[in-house]
């Protein structure tokens, strides 16, 4: 059979290969229990020194910060003073390997009951650990249960992050992960390592069968059944093209989302045509502040950007925090529905002083270089941006003479769209964000795997919404970008071009 | 018993780098150290070990009382208040 399979892109790259389904590997041996208590520790001891071994060992081959700090982490689970004692407490009775699932399993139940995701997401890593150490209690070796035949894509269900470490990576042209979300561990590494990831529903591959040719799309978010050669060339091409960045087509500005100096420089390097987003959010959120950055050190910062790109535009997006991506001097306290709660120009609006800081510096580069460009986050009316403007205008009228940067707001919410008409006249652009704004209309959360195909930029309803804002934007002479996963992607950009649509912010 | 408080600060939770760091920074110690989740209950649970560090769910804003029994009970509490502050501190934002 052949066909295509949509999910969600969750780590980027191509790669062609047969279909393994990992979860029916023969992997578990069944914990039995062995004759003699003393023999049970020894066995205990000696399988814990071998997993300490080996993960050190991996932890000096791999050159990634992300794996590193797993890592660290599991071997911190194997020092463990409770963990151990835990263990010892059914060791004698029920053998090495019950009492370690057991004792694994108690803490894994723990974790679990915690409300912050990133706690809960360190029970995926005990997990791994018990695998690991289950594994070397049975003496089977390691890279026996690793190794691959032939070029070839996984479909699993659960598969963790040490899976992805001890796999013969030579032979891992892609995976196709349903059971994670884009934000997990193994995800994180798979893009650390360069391995494609789609996500996609549990039973998206149920008719495929074993040992077909697959082609994974982690560009696109999707799987080809039995690709044609043409079909995989265009697939490679695109992922270089869209990446390449370079001039658009048709009188289409690309251009970069950036969130640090490196990110900066490498898109230039890559012949982006200014940045379309600057997400100054990420300049300060590395550092311990619980005090937002002066205006100097912000106007420094946002000099060395438009240094970067000394005669493109470079357009500054003001903080756009919120429940769910907290900012340190920008606490928010805790909602039922962060995604929904106060974020972007409404948590702005909350903290005046800090929102003329900004824009100060912001004016005060667009001083000194043309082309500077304010972009407001997530409006939803025009109350709101009128609000807003009104303390732009005073901010831009207290410095005599200065060149006033350009003003304009994110599309990001279904009102704004809809409203598109009636902010155009106070704005000077408009910045659709493609995967907000899809998560909003469709009403489905971006991070979630069930719905990966769901919040798809291409689906209609966000395209009517993207053409009702460029339409309205158009007819008051505004220029209208777009940024997000879409803009990135070579079937949605052709879209939204056709839309009319005059810059592709690619990030 | 001795003990210190110290908070989660805003924007910081205790997640497992620091927590492992703790861990580690305990067992240097030869007394007894615990820590409590004042804000939400949970513990008092073994400082020298991560995962029940971790089970404490000490996000941004939680009080969290250390406390030791023994020899160095003073100089612990010291040391794992200081190394609780430079660690948090240290952590990117959630």
């Amino acid at each position: 059979m052949s066909g295509v399979v949509n999910g969600r892109a969750a780590a980027p790259g191509v790669g062609v290969g047969a279909l393994v389904r990992w979860d029916l590997r023969d992997e578990r041996s069944t914990p039995a229990r062995e004759s003699g208590h003393v023999d049970e520790r020894a066995r205990l001891a000696a399988a814990i020194v071998r997993v300490e071994r080996e993960l050190a060992q991996m932890q000096q081959r791999l050159d990634s910060a992300d794996a590193a700090a797993i890592l660290d982490f599991q071997r911190e689970l194997l020092r463990d003073p409770e963990l151990r004692a835990r263990i010892d407490e059914t060791l004698d009775e029920h053998g090495a390997a019950a009492a370690l699932t057991s004792a694994m399993g108690h803490f894994v139940a723990l974790l679990e009951t915690l409300d912050d995701a990133n706690l809960r997401e360190r029970a995926a890593d005990v997990r791994d650990l018990e695998r690991r150490l289950l594994r070397a209690l049975s003496g089977r070796a390691v890279s026996a249960a690793m190794s691959l035949a032939a070029p070839s894509v996984l479909s699993a269900q659960r598969f963790f992050p040490s899976d992805l470490l001890e796999i013969d990576r030579e032979k891992l042209a892609g995976l196709c992960l349903s059971g994670v979300g884009a934000g997990s561990h193994v995800v994180l590494l798979a893009r650390a390592l360069g391995v494609p990831v789609v996500l996609c529903d549990s039973t998206a591959l149920r008719d495929v069968p074993d040992g077909a040719r697959v082609l994974v799309d982690g560009q696109r978010g999707r799987i080809v059944i039995e690709p044609s050669d043409a079909e995989i060339a265009a697939s490679q091409q695109e992922a270089t093209m869209i990446v390449g960045g370079g001039p658009g087509r048709g009188g289409v500005r690309i251009t970069a989302v950036v969130g640090s100096i490196a990110e900066a420089q490498a898109a230039r390097a890559r012949g982006a045509a200014g940045i379309g987003l600057l997400r100054t959010e990420f300049l300060f959120a590395g550092v311990q502040r619980t005090f937002a950055p002066s205006v100097a050190e912000q106007a420094a910062a946002y000099r060395m950007f438009a240094e970067i790109f000394p005669e493109d535009g470079i357009t500054i997006r003001l903080f756009d925090a919120g429940g769910d991506k907290p900012l340190p001097f920008l606490p928010v306290e805790q909602e039922a529905n962060p995604a929904l709660g106060t974020r972007g120009v409404r948590l702005l609006l909350k903290r005046p002083g800090l929102l003329r800081d900004q824009m100060r510096a912001i004016i005060s580069v667009a001083h000194l270089r043309a082309q500077v460009r304010l972009l407001v986050p997530m409006v939803t009316d025009v109350g709101e941006l009128l609000r807003v403007r009104a303390v732009f205008d005073e901010e831009c009228g207290a410095i005599d003479g200065v060149e006033r940067p350009q003003f304009g707001v994110m599309i990001e919410v279904p009102a704004a769209a809809l409203m598109a008409d009636v902010l155009a006249e106070h704005v000077d652009f408009f910045s659709i964000g493609t995967n907000d704004l899809a998560q909003y209309t469709l009403a489905v959360d971006r991070d979630d795997a069930r719905y990966a195909a769901y919040g798809d930029a291409l689906h209609p309803a966000v395209l009517r919404l993207v053409e009702m804002t460029v339409r309205a934007a158009h007819a008051h002479g505004r220029p209208v970008s777009v940024c997000g996963e879409a803009a990135g992607r070579a079937d949605a950009a052709a879209a939204l071009m056709a839309l009319g649509v005059d810059e592709l912010a690619v990030g | 018993m001795p003990e210190v408080w110290v908070t989660v600060p805003a924007g910081r939770a205790l997640h497992a780098r620091p927590a492992a760091a703790l861990a580690r920074a305990a067992a240097s110690f030869r007394c007894v150290i615990a820590f409590e989740n004042r804000t939400n209950g949970r513990g008092p649970v073994n400082a020298r070990s991560v995962v029940s560090l971790l089970s404490l769910g000490a996000s941004a804003g939680a009080q969290l009382c250390i406390s030791a029994d023994g020899d160095d009970a003073a100089e612990a509490l010291t040391a794992l208040s200081l190394e609780f502050e430079r660690l948090l501190e240290a952590e990117a934002p959630a």
